[in-house]
């Protein structure tokens, strides 16, 4: 199926994706839909495969490594669509959103061949590397070290807050080359495979009793010349100015996401009669339409980013304040969801208990949102430094 | 698209825009009509034939985004509205409008009732209805009447204020000039919405451009309080709401959307606007401390306008329409 879209573009290449999710979509993989069954692994991976074929996943990626090579705007209407289904989030995010748009931009010729196919086309899943235990905000305080070891390295640490890390085959590592007070240089990227010998992954037992982050431990670990990616300091400064614009077009479904889960809340109180009538509570209207307006404010930090990113236009640090926008109103909409379901009675209907089930856990999953990919305090800090450009004031 | 058929560009409509606000802040009251229009800026929304521009709502976004900025005492929204709704249909008063010669105004509370061809009630939330000429006044069937101000009785009213003020106007059995339907009305409405929300950004960005100059230069405990992470945060959490506003803003007038969702965008775009607009300007005002309580710094003005313009948008029924369509369709 790949190569049937490219001449599709605007409402067309809408329609398409519409219809090619509505006829392919597992109907299992629905969580607003009865029947609906979590998927494993191997399902998720084989979803994602037929997404990819079928033109919407790698979308923007150049054709000779495995993506469509289309632009933002068709990338954002497979998101918009994606988003208006209630379908599981992809089991490959990093190598998707993080180490794939990396490699574009610092990998070499012969890493783009060897590391993207496999990340479209499901093979390999990877992991980051990046936050250690004193090292979370704060990537400068980074310890791993990575030492010259003939013509490739040897390296040695301790990484924490891995999503992913027992399922990957490889992980975008960040280590130092020099001393810990060096800072922010002399940090570099690498691509290391996960069965490297001297590597140890321990998963932790989250909050929400799943078990995704793991530590990862690093002994004397070889790293092959061929997995750098870019010279010390080249890699992580490249690597800083792809995470500022990803930060903007990652996930961008999520607004969309966010509507079907208001939706999907809204209908199961209509369908339970001891929740319908706050549906009819004005106060309660007042937080659904509240909740409305957040919405449209994440569409309307992500539309203009396209059009502005397709113009050539430099966004800054437009992706902060998407992100802290977004993280902040769905938790507020999650703890609404929690409030409002909690009022079910006890012989509730199944469609309240598949939405109770779906929104406790998106109500426990947005606790680390607004920790994850730069906590809430971090953004605050880049919109004072970056977008008001506030002077430090010392 | 009008962007291209014109080759104009809303950005060049900013900056003359900021000028003529800037000249007026020095003119008397009637003068300011004259010095707008000199600019062409009251025919913004306006048909060519009548002098005006005939352009869409995102050239009027920066234009009241401008007059929001700069504290501008005169009611450019509903003069910008009242000449393109009454487009074609009262071509000399719409001339009138745009060169600055007439004056007009919108009643954004209250509904006048139309009986025997005569409009009676009390109207309120009328900007500068005392120097109007013109008041176009909701009725209760859902229309809207244009009357003559001097057809009614203009009062203070209690309102908050100070750079365009409301008054309340009273009606018993004035003759209307001119009777706009439902339609017509829910139109000139629904872009109303923006066109607040484009007022009450431009006063918040000015409230931040006001706290961030203050917070460099004031010292407290040996250092300036930008240096202060808790001021630092708060004026990135202004500027978050900022960013929210003219996104939506933005979405509501460029992004092409099917009928109900470009309602909903510019509902959301005022509700946005309402929502962070207050707490911007207030937080602006703490940061500036004691001086912040006093006349002389400008930002009690600018809280004082876009409280009342939070309020002629009506922020409680508003909400419960976008929420009565969002269940009804989920």
């Amino acid at each position: 199926m790949d190569g049937m879209t490219p001449e599709l573009s605007g409402e067309a290449f809408r329609r398409y994706a519409r219809d090619w999710l509505r006829d392919n979509a597992p109907s299992g993989f629905l969580a607003d839909q009865p029947g609906y069954t979590p998927p494993g692994l191997e399902q998720s991976l084989a979803w994602e495969a037929a997404m990819h074929r079928a033109g919407l996943a790698g979308i923007t990626w150049p054709k000779a490594y495995g993506g469509h090579g289309r632009t933002l705007r068709e990338h954002l209407i497979a998101n918009q669509e994606i988003g208006r289904l209630a379908l599981p989030e992809s089991v490959s995010s990093i190598g998707k959103e993080l180490a794939g748009p990396i490699i574009l931009a610092v990998g070499t010729e012969e890493q783009k061949l060897r590391y993207l196919p496999p990340i479209l086309e499901m093979r390999e899943m990877w992991c980051q590397g990046f936050s250690e235990p004193d090292a979370g905000s704060d990537l400068a305080g980074l310890r791993t070290r990575a030492v010259p070891d003939g013509d490739g390295w040897r390296v040695t640490g301790q990484k924490i807050w891995t999503s992913g890390a027992y399922k990957a085959k490889r992980c975008l590592l960040l280590a130092r080359t020099g001393t810990v007070e060096d800072r922010h240089k002399g940090l570099a990227l690498f691509a290391v495979p996960m069965d490297t010998p001297g590597i140890r992954v321990v998963p932790i037992r989250q909050m929400n009793d799943k078990q995704s982050f793991c530590e990862v431990f690093f002994d004397d670990v070889r790293v092959e010349p061929e997995d750098a990616l870019g010279k010390p300091d080249e890699g992580w400064s490249a690597a800083i100015r792809v995470l500022g614009i990803e930060r903007a077009t990652n996930r961008m479904y999520r607004a969309w996401r966010f509507e079907n889960e208001l939706r999907h809340l809204v209908a199961a109180c209509r369908q339970d009669e001891s929740l319908a009538p706050l549906l009819r509570d004005s106060a309660y209207r007042q937080r659904i339409a509240a909740t409305v307006t957040d919405i449209e404010m994440v569409k309307g930090h992500v539309e203009p980013v396209v059009e502005a990113l397709v113009a050539g236009q430099a966004i800054g640090a437009r992706g902060s304040l998407m992100k802290l926008h977004w993280s902040e109103a769905h938790q507020r909409f999650a703890a609404l969801a929690q409030e409002m379901l909690g009022m079910a009675a006890p012989d509730a209907p199944p469609s309240t208990l598949q939405a109770q089930k779906r929104f406790q856990e998106i109500y426990l999953q947005a606790r680390a949102e607004t920790i994850y990919a730069g906590t809430t305090e971090i953004q605050l800090g880049i919109i004072a430094d970056r977008v008001l450009q506030l002077p430090k004031g010392k | 698209m009008d962007m291209i058929e014109s080759g104009l560009d809303p950005a060049e409509f900013a900056a003359t825009a900021e000028r003529a606000v800037a000249a007026c802040a020095t003119l008397e009251s009637r003068a300011r009509a004259a010095r707008l229009a000199e600019d062409g800026l009251l025919g913004v929304l306006a048909g060519e034939e009548a002098g005006g521009l005939g352009l869409g709502l995102r050239f009027a976004v920066p234009v009241l985004v401008a007059a929001g900025a700069g504290d501008l005492g005169f009611p450019l929204l509903e003069t910008l509205l009242l000449a393109g709704a009454l487009e074609g249909r009262k071509p000399e008063l719409v001339a009138a409008l745009v060169a600055g010669e007439a004056r007009g105004t919108i009643a954004w509370s209250g509904a006048a009732r139309l009986e025997g061809g005569r409009v009676s009630g009390t109207l309120g939330r009328v900007p500068m209805a005392g120097e109007a000429d013109w008041v176009l006044v909701p009725l209760t069937d859902g229309g809207a009447a244009l009357v003559a101000a001097e057809a009614g009785k203009v009062e203070k009213a209690i309102t908050l204020d100070v750079t365009v003020p409301e008054q309340v106007l009273r009606l018993e059995g004035a003759e209307p000039a001119l009777l706009l339907d439902a339609g017509a009305r829910s139109v000139l409405e629904a872009d109303a919405l923006v066109l607040r929300a484009a007022l009450i950004m431009g006063a918040a960005e000015t409230c931040i451009t006001l706290a961030a100059e203050h917070v460099f230069t004031r010292r407290q405990f040996g250092k300036p309080l930008v240096a202060y992470q808790a001021v630092r945060h708060l004026l990135a959490r202004h500027k978050l709401g900022l960013e929210g506003i003219r996104g939506a803003i933005t979405r509501a007038t460029t992004v092409e959307l099917e009928e109900g969702a470009a309602l909903l965008a510019r509902q959301t775009a005022f509700l946005a606007a309402a929502t962070h607009g207050p707490s911007i300007a207030e937080g602006a005002l703490q940061l500036f401390g004691g001086m912040g309580f006093t006349w002389e710094v400008a930002v009690h003005r600018y809280m004082r306008r876009i409280r009342a313009l939070e309020a002629q948008g009506g922020v409680p029924a508003l909400r419960e329409a976008v929420a009565a369509r969002f269940i009804e369709a989920a």
